[in-house]
């Protein structure tokens, strides 16, 4: 069962959202992994304060010319894509942060002097929080590319029987590839004007890839954005609706879990808890 | 005798006035040093480019076989294509019309990039 979350915007309660629910899953259910994908800026350890137990380096590929029987045909330049090869006299460049590491170099190098070379973009950290599982993808400072590492990340789903996963912001492949193959797919919005722009891009998004989202509303009395109304126009299913709270607030501010004092999340967490399970039973059924 | 492009916002004669970026120049115009006449002048397809104009905009002089480029910056992707293609490499410095380019590069007065 892999649950996901995404949101367009930043900002909007993903990571609070997520491990809050991940850690309620993990006190009913055995074997919950918390994922966080937002490698760019994962910060889920915050809350969840996990005990690291291993830490994997992550790298993709890169082309790189093995012997000097180049003979400067440029057919790698011509065929790269992504115009991440530069053949000359004798001299071969590849500019690693423009490599999709596609392989078709490799593949259409008439003489076999291309390999692929790793090139590491940053690490996966996997370690527990109490019951939960917990693992992190953290891009290296500087690197472009985020997905492959959030594909990396979401694979740790593999392992496990249920997983929470904590997407980026945003709709670009990053996103895509953190709620793919997910069984449920939670936006967080807020009803201000640009929670309510990116819901609709985020919500494009889901039904491209044939996933029908829920929504939870958070800060849901802040802003005068008409999200309710959008929603209902998009028969969307609006789980929970959570109010500004300052107590939350405060918690979330000093990284704390918040459900000690914060009935309307509670009722959230309930709501994306029996969501769940109904589709655990639904999956066990079929 | 030696060919080499200049970046230039627009024009195809020696009164054209450089442009300061290599990979984002409109325009290259191919000069023949020793008796200074244009050759051509061309658009840059890469000026337009999304990311990586440096290494597009290598590629494309390359074609028209020049020896060397005059410009005012290059960035890092930029040199390292200039390089691999064996192009020479150098700066405008003050200097902001193609006459004065092309006489300083005769009287070996331009500063060339060097590569570490």
């Amino acid at each position: 069962m892999r649950v996901a979350f995404a949101s367009g915007k930043g900002g909007t309660g993903k990571t609070f959202l997520s491990t809050h629910l991940a850690r309620r899953l993990a006190t009913a259910w055995e074997d919950v992994l918390y994922v966080d994908a937002d490698v760019e800026e994962p910060n889920g350890h915050v809350f969840l304060a996990p005990e690291i137990s291993d830490v994997v380096s992550f790298a993709v590929q890169v082309p790189k010319r093995t012997r000097d029987e180049c003979d400067g045909c440029d057919v790698c330049e011509q065929t790269c894509a992504y115009d991440a090869i530069v053949v000359g006299r004798g001299r071969f460049t590849v500019f690693p942060e423009l490599c999709h590491g596609c392989g078709a170099c490799l593949l259409v190098c008439p003489k076999h002097v291309l390999r692929d070379s790793d090139r590491r973009i940053g690490e996966v950290r996997r370690g527990m929080s109490d019951r939960l599982a917990f693992a992190s993808g953290v891009l290296d400072v500087g690197e472009a590319r985020a997905t492959p590492l959030i594909r990396r990340v979401v694979e740790e789903a593999n392992r496990h029987v249920h997983a929470v996963i904590d997407g980026p912001p945003g709709t670009s492949c990053g996103a895509v590839a953190a709620v793919s193959n997910a069984d449920l797919v939670v936006l967080v919005t807020e009803p201000t004007a640009f929670g309510l722009h990116d819901l609709r891009v985020a919500v494009a998004m889901c039904r491209k890839l044939g996933l029908e989202p829920c929504v939870v509303l958070n800060r849901s009395d802040l802003g005068a954005a008409p999200v309710r109304d959008y929603c209902t126009e998009q028969h969307l299913d609006v789980v929970a609706e959570v109010p500004f709270s300052r107590e939350i607030a405060v918690d979330c501010a000093a990284g704390r879990f918040s459900d000690a004092n914060a009935p309307a999340l509670e009722r959230a967490l309930d709501e994306l808890e029996a969501r769940v399970a109904h589709l655990v039973r639904h999956k066990e059924a079929s | 005798m030696s060919i080499i492009a200049i970046t230039i916002q627009s024009g195809n004669d020696l009164d054209a006035a450089l442009d300061q970026r290599f990979g984002r120049a409109p325009h290259f115009l191919v000069v023949e040093t020793d008796d200074a006449h244009v050759i051509e002048s061309f658009k840059n397809d890469a000026a337009e480019a999304a990311h990586a104009a440096g290494p597009a905009a290598a590629r494309l002089i390359a074609k028209h076989r020049v020896q060397a480029v005059v410009s005012g910056r290059y960035g890092p992707k930029a040199t390292e294509a200039l390089l691999t293609l064996g192009i020479r490499t150098f700066e405008a410095g003050e200097r902001t019309s193609v006459r004065e380019i092309v006489d300083a590069f005769r009287g070996n007065s331009l500063h060339e990039v060097r590569y570490p």
